[in-house]
């Protein structure tokens, strides 16, 4: 697939590793991208962060501080960053049953955690918009 | 190791080794098809699934292309797989070639999951340099007939492993537990089997019901049976390496295998869960990063960091 193939959802912010976060009210929601999903092929074990777990946002150099949690495919382990930080409010549960849904609706069903954000001004800052994340995709050939 | 008629200490009937790898074969050990999304059979376990996480390299072009890409970002191998022709195997003939400059020019590792090999193909993999043949190895007829759907014998797998380890520098058999619809047919026949070949290494399976496939609601076998299979395999082949592979059930039971497999002795876990290198290191064992397929011998890729236990 070609980079333009790829939904990127318009109102959403992304990382360059490939998660998105959309924000609510006074909290955040998280998950991985489509780009993210389609790499990954199909998905078969996601692996959630305990509610409560505080988390900071992904920078460098990474740190187990920043990760929450993994998605996994049959031959590929993809660690799962916090675009913001702040605290686990909720999962989605039904991907450890279902852990495929984050292939059909990578920007619905298949969010990931809700993040109660501690500095959600100054850090969505660092973070692309839709337009900024397609050309990101753009350049990775 | 051992000279002949010396007595094997029980440890070493039991653990190969004191570590475990643990393998990632992403990125730098990927599957390729090279049949694309294509497949003859439409096995009942796979239903062509498999091959949509494969990169597809439906040429010889393209498996050029890829392959000289991937090692110059510093892979150190590939699997060469993809869909079977009507007579069970995948088509490398196009591709011989190919491989054989791939080999040349790049020096990647190069595996093969071959399939039911003429004699002719198993000759021609090897004089191309292909390093090892992944070989799924069935032990019953009605499970051949059952999954795959082709009028092939257990006669026929035995001698295409044959033929492979005559002309291969190495073949791993693949034996999936449960391959029966979830049953248990053919595994302890298929180990008997492997071990005509001596194997370095054996891989166990575990059928992972996938969507979209016609085993998608069948009941993966339990991890008490799983267990009771790999204690077999662990007590039958005393000094290979014994591995619990990718292809196995992640949603359900997946600590449950994977804790069984440690107890019955494997030496090799491909993506194990993280309270699974816990339950290693707290039975003493190092465990360490292979970045590969869980079916590559050692010495090929060096074994990386050790895993720390508060991982």
């Amino acid at each position: 697939m070609g980079a333009s193939e790829y939904e990127v959802r318009e109102g959403l912010f992304y990382s360059k590793e490939h998660e998105w976060l959309k924000v609510e009210k006074g909290q955040v929601r998280v998950g991985i991208t489509d780009y993210a999903q389609d790499k990954l092929g199909d998905v078969v074990y996601v692996e959630l962060p305990v509610v409560g777990r505080k988390v900071k946002q992904i920078g460098e150099p990474k740190n187990r501080d920043m990760e929450l949690g993994a998605v996994e495919s049959v031959k590929a382990v993809s660690t799962v960053y916090s675009p913001i930080s702040g605290t686990v409010k909720e999962v989605n549960s039904t991907l450890q049953e279902r852990p495929e849904i984050i292939n059909t609706s990578p920007y619905d069903e298949g969010w990931i955690c809700v993040v109660v954000p501690e500095d959600l001004d100054k850090e969505i800052k660092t973070l692309m918009d839709a337009k900024a994340y397609s050309e990101y995709l753009k350049n990775l050939g | 190791m051992f000279r002949e008629n010396e007595q094997i200490p029980l440890s070493v009937k039991f653990r190969h080794s004191r570590e475990l790898l643990a393998c990632y074969p992403h990125p730098n050990f990927p599957t390729i098809s090279l049949t694309g999304g294509n497949c003859a059979l439409n096995c009942k376990h796979c239903g062509r699934r498999y091959l949509q996480n494969m990169i597809s390299c439906p040429t010889p072009a393209a498996l050029r292309e890829k392959c000289f890409e991937l090692s110059s970002s510093g892979a150190t191998g590939v699997l060469l797989s993809g869909g079977f022709n009507a007579e069970g195997y995948v088509p490398f003939e196009p591709f011989l070639d190919t491989i054989e400059e791939i080999k040349r020019e790049t020096g990647l590792f190069i595996s093969a999951h071959t399939g039911l090999v003429p004699e002719w193909l198993a000759r021609e993999l090897g004089r191309v340099g292909v390093d090892l043949a992944d070989f799924d190895l069935i032990g019953d007829d009605d499970t051949i007939k059952l999954v795959l759907g082709v009028e092939r014998t257990v006669g026929d797998y035995r001698r295409s492993m044959l033929l492979l380890s005559r002309y291969l520098p190495r073949v791993v058999p693949h034996i999936c537990v449960g391959l029966h619809s979830g049953e248990i047919r053919g595994e302890f026949r298929a180990l008997e089997l492997a071990s005509e070949i001596d194997p370095p290494l054996v891989v166990l399976l575990v059928l992972a019901p996938t969507a979209s496939t016609d085993f998608e609601g069948v009941n993966p076998p339990s991890p008490a049976i799983f267990k009771e299979v790999a204690a077999t395999a662990r007590l039958m082949f005393p000094q290979a390496d014994l591995a619990l592979g990718c292809m196995r059930p992640r949603v359900r039971e997946r600590l449950e295998i994977e804790l069984a497999a440690l107890q019955a002795g494997v030496d090799r876990i491909a993506m194990p869960s993280k309270q699974t290198i816990r339950a290693a290191w707290s039975m003493g064992l190092i465990v360490k990063e292979l970045q590969a397929c869980c079916a590559v011998p050692e010495g090929v890729v060096r074994p990386g960091k050790s895993f720390d236990p508060s991982c």
